[in-house]
């Protein structure tokens, strides 16, 4: 069972969650590529405990696209000598509206205010920690959480999960 | 610590998304031992974000699961447990015609079968354990997935019928008996199938149990009854008609009509 079972369950919407964070299919693969040998190395950790399984597989792949964004930033930053682009670049306003459109997200960010959608697009969309997107949206840390929160209430009241 | 900020305060949401440091990611997970509230509200934003991420999956092409199971063995391959290598003792100084000499290589044969064998056995014993850990590392693993699978099966039958353009879903809020209470009846007409999902309601004295009710013109008919502590959708009784659906407390085992007194939530079914 194993490994079929996990990348036929989850492969598809890890995939969505590295899409949303790099805009293009082959970047993505290899960034669920990776987020499997992590996961496969690292199944021992899990601990249904502290969470469900998804939430876990989530967070790794999470960081892979960090990492990922990353180490494309410092290529970037290496040749054109532009360090300011490292980590996360807000300029990407283009893709990240053409991610919400395609891949049928659109409708779900339809729920949230302005505010609420503007943290949704910095923590889910363009990978940004919490802290950047406070610094980027100009509003404090905590304001980033509770709109974060505010936000999912909404998504969930449509998801009937109340 | 007051609850309700902690929970207000999006610490949750930060926790599933892996937003927190290693500290504050132990006190969320300390916080919902604790906290009943605070675990059952961790299981919603959990549930929520895989819902998210499910329903806005995209699909990868179909040599990446071949790619990745190819580097996954490759891996196992290079890292797998060398074979343990067990030298025989040496002999070296036993000379002829020396009794001192043989009898000294004996004793240090015998100490070294002594040794070798004490080695060879508590290797054994280590391989032995190290195998019997697998296996049941293996076990547990298997049993985990099967329960993922269950619960996810579940979450996705319920996703389904939730978001099922079929099902009418019909709010039903608390009344003055209970002001916060809340559930949510999930209805298709057609079908008749009923599905309920508790939000918000009380715990109750022993002996007692909730009851749905739908009310068509007027006339209550009864729907099932379900415990305050239910999670995820109940499968209710068939409804084939009714205008309204609405929950009272009753003895256990259910009322044939509803002690309309101990009205908990009502909601009437859109038009």
């Amino acid at each position: 069972m194993g490994f079929d079972y996990i990348y036929d369950h989850y492969s598809a919407a890890l995939m969505g969650i590295a899409m949303r964070v790099v805009a293009d299919k082959d970047s993505a693969e290899e960034i669920v590529h990776d987020t499997f040998l992590k996961i496969w190395n690292a199944m021992n950790g899990y601990d249904s405990e502290k969470g469900r399984l998804f939430t876990w597989m989530a967070r790794i792949c999470k960081n892979c696209c960090l990492d990922h964004v990353k180490s494309k930033n410092i290529k970037k930053a290496l040749k054109t000598d532009d360090i300011s682009n490292v980590v996360v670049d807000r300029e990407r306003g283009l893709s990240e509206q053409m991610n919400t459109d395609t891949i049928g997200v659109k409708e779900w960010m339809n729920v949230l205010d302005t505010d609420q959608r503007a943290v949704f697009q910095a923590l889910y969309f363009q990978g940004m920690s919490q802290s950047q997107a406070a610094e980027d949206l100009e509003i404090p840390l905590g304001t980033v959480k509770t709109r974060l929160r505010l936000g999912l209430i909404e998504i969930r009241k449509k998801l009937g999960v109340i | 610590m007051n609850i309700q900020e902690y929970i207000s305060s999006g610490v949750l949401e930060s926790y599933v998304m892996g937003e927190l440091s290693d500290k504050e990611m132990r006190k969320v997970q300390c916080m919902s031992l604790v906290h009943d509230e605070i675990s059952k509200e961790l299981k919603k934003i959990e549930v929520s974000f895989e819902m998210l991420a499910m329903d806005t999956a995209v699909q990868p092409s179909g040599g990446l699961k071949e790619s990745i199971w190819t580097d996954i063995q490759k891996n196992s391959g290079e890292n797998k447990t060398p074979v343990v290598s067990i030298n025989p003792p040496k002999n070296e100084g036993q000379e002829e015609g020396s009794f001192n000499w043989a009898r000294a290589a004996s004793v240090a044969a015998i100490i070294g079968l002594a040794v070798f064998g004490w080695k060879g056995y508590s290797e054994n014993q280590t391989l032995t354990s190290e195998l019997d850990a697998q296996k049941q590392e293996s076990a547990q693993f298997d049993s985990r997935m099967a329960d993922m699978d269950k619960r996810l099966a579940q979450v996705n039958d319920e996703f389904a019928i939730m978001s099922s353009a079929s099902y009418v879903p019909i709010r039903m809020k608390g009344t003055d008996n209970a002001p916060q209470a809340l559930a949510q009846v999930y209805w298709n007409a057609s079908s008749s199938e009923v599905y309920l999902s508790v939000a918000e309601m009380a715990a109750l004295p022993e002996g007692k149990v909730y009851q749905l009710w739908a009310l068509d013109d007027g006339v209550p008919v009864d729907a099932g009854t379900f415990k305050p502590d239910s999670t995820g959708l109940l499968k209710m009784k068939n409804i084939s008609s009714g205008q309204a659906f609405a929950v009272t407390i009753e003895n256990e085992g259910g009322s044939v009509t509803p002690a309309l007194e101990t009205l908990q939530v009502i909601g009437n079914v859109p038009v």
